[in-house]
């Protein structure tokens, strides 16, 4: 994608909270949140545990509704009915009695891949880069922490989304392990334009990224502004 | 075809869920669409079920009594007219004439054919009177001596349930394997919303477990109405019947998808 057709699509809203506030009975999980987030941007979203990180995650990916406010998803932004939206889940969300390979088909879409052979190619590229090629024959019951967020990361982006929306997906990583996954994520947000929405609670790591981050305490939004001045 | 694919792929990951899905599919259309045959294949496990009061005749071996027997089987309400031994049938009537004390001189002469005819388990009394006029016209009612009719005993457990499914099993039949078919596909569902999570999550796909479900039960449906379609006696309607079921089912136990560890 060109540096100037990349300029235009960080000018477009793709996901937009007006006032939204969500409550579990007693519980305010999130508080009015007012947030734009950019096509092509990078997100990050900090915290402290319960602070409404994954309560945030899941209303931009419509899996729940505000009990106050307003949220406009990308199909009510943009004009393109196929913009996609991958998750990766803090549970990651892996079948465990397959191996890594059988949950990475989980992503291989005929609508998207033009045969299962590029898939592949792409899929042993991706785990290459994540320096998981060697382990993908394993169960993921019989795999480490580390080497399941990896393939929930790798499943995630062989979807080709237009969005990838990560719940702590590095939180079993070292911050080399860190880094080099900020990097693959860094070079399709500017090789194809991803935008990536990343919650973390380690404020320190996310500080060494570039990108903008948004920080919650108690539901509330408290701080938005670039990564590196935190 | 992809979503065939994957409702057979889900069976063969989840064997033993998936086959009871498919058995009892397969046995539901297969059993109701051939139900005539069906019943009357479990109706025949109890041979007497069928039988209802009989009698006894003695006719004289000078009338044609076969065609006496052809033509009473002939008669709606006639399960069957069998001729007895004749030998067995006129010592029994020698050693009764003795037991009188009787001479057989006194009697005539002794040569008879016996007949037992049984009637239908539903014929009423007023057919049974018809019928055994009927019988004495036929041989002359000099010629023919006709017992009282005997009742059978009382009904047993075996031939209440043979009632049940002479008269309601379609519906009880029918019930029974509904509750089966929702429970089995309840089971396979979990395996089904699971995959199809995941689908709808990383491929541009909606509204997948519906369509796994459907297509896949599409392909049971009409290949079990193929099978149907060799048989004796199809009963379309029966099979029309469950195919509505099927979809009514599949389309009131849709429901939000969620991730099932």
């Amino acid at each position: 994608m060109l540096q100037k057709d990349l300029n235009k699509t960080h000018d477009q809203t793709i996901f937009s909270l007006e006032d939204v506030s969500v409550r579990y009975g007693d519980i305010m999980a999130l508080d009015c949140i007012n947030l734009n987030i950019y096509r092509g941007e990078i997100l990050f979203i900090t915290g402290a545990s319960g602070a409404g990180k994954t309560t945030l995650l899941r209303l931009l990916a419509g899996s729940i509704t505000p009990t106050k406010g307003r949220v406009l998803l990308p199909k009510d932004l943009t004009k393109n009915r196929n913009f996609f939206s991958s998750q990766v889940f803090q549970d990651l969300r892996l079948i465990n009695n397959q191996t890594g390979e059988q949950n990475l088909f989980k992503s291989f879409d005929g609508k998207v891949y033009d045969s299962k052979k590029t898939f592949i190619s792409e899929m042993k590229e991706l785990c290459r880069a994540f320096g998981i090629l060697d382990r993908i024959h394993l169960k993921i019951s019989d795999t480490n922490g580390g080497l399941k967020q990896k393939i929930a990361m790798v499943r995630a982006l062989l979807s080709r989304p237009d969005c990838l929306i990560a719940d702590e997906p590095t939180c079993s990583l070292d911050y080399e392990n860190n880094r080099k996954v900020f990097d693959i994520l860094s070079l399709y947000n500017l090789k194809k334009g991803l935008t990536v929405i990343w919650s973390s609670h380690n404020k320190e790591i996310v500080r060494k990224f570039s990108g903008r981050i948004i920080h919650l305490d108690n539901g509330k939004l408290v701080y938005t502004g670039h990564a590196c001045f935190i | 075809m992809f979503y065939i694919k994957q409702f057979f792929k889900i069976t063969k990951e989840n064997s033993l869920k998936g086959f009871l899905f498919l058995l009892i599919s397969i046995s539901f259309i297969l059993i109701l669409g051939n139900w005539s045959f069906v019943k009357e294949k479990i109706l025949n496990l109890y041979p007497d079920y069928m039988k209802g009061p009989s009698f006894y005749a003695l006719i004289s071996s000078s009338e044609d009594h076969l065609s006496i027997q052809r033509k009473l089987i002939s008669l709606p309400g006639i399960l069957s007219a069998r001729i007895l031994d004749k030998d067995l049938v006129n010592k029994q009537a020698e050693k009764i004439i003795n037991n009188y004390q009787l001479k057989n001189d006194e009697m005539g002469t002794l040569d008879f054919i016996g007949l037992e005819v049984m009637f239908d388990k539903n014929i009423n009394e007023r057919g049974q009177e018809l019928i055994r006029n009927y019988l004495i016209k036929l041989a002359g009612e000099n010629n023919i001596t006709i017992g009282k009719t005997n009742y059978l005993p009382e009904a047993d457990n075996i031939k209440v349930l043979m009632d049940y499914i002479n008269d309601d099993g379609f519906w009880i039949i029918g019930l029974l394997f509904g509750g089966f078919w929702i429970f089995s596909l309840m089971i396979f569902k979990k395996e089904v919303k699971k995959a199809s999570y995941l689908i709808e999550q990383f491929q541009r796909k909606r509204q997948v477990e519906f369509k796994i479900l459907f297509s896949g039960i599409i392909l049971v449906y009409f290949l079990s109405a193929g099978l149907i379609f060799l048989s004796p006696t199809p009963e379309w309607v029966s099979v029309f019947l469950i195919g509505i079921f099927f979809s009514v089912v599949l389309i009131f136990s849709g429901g939000k998808h969620s991730w099932l560890s």
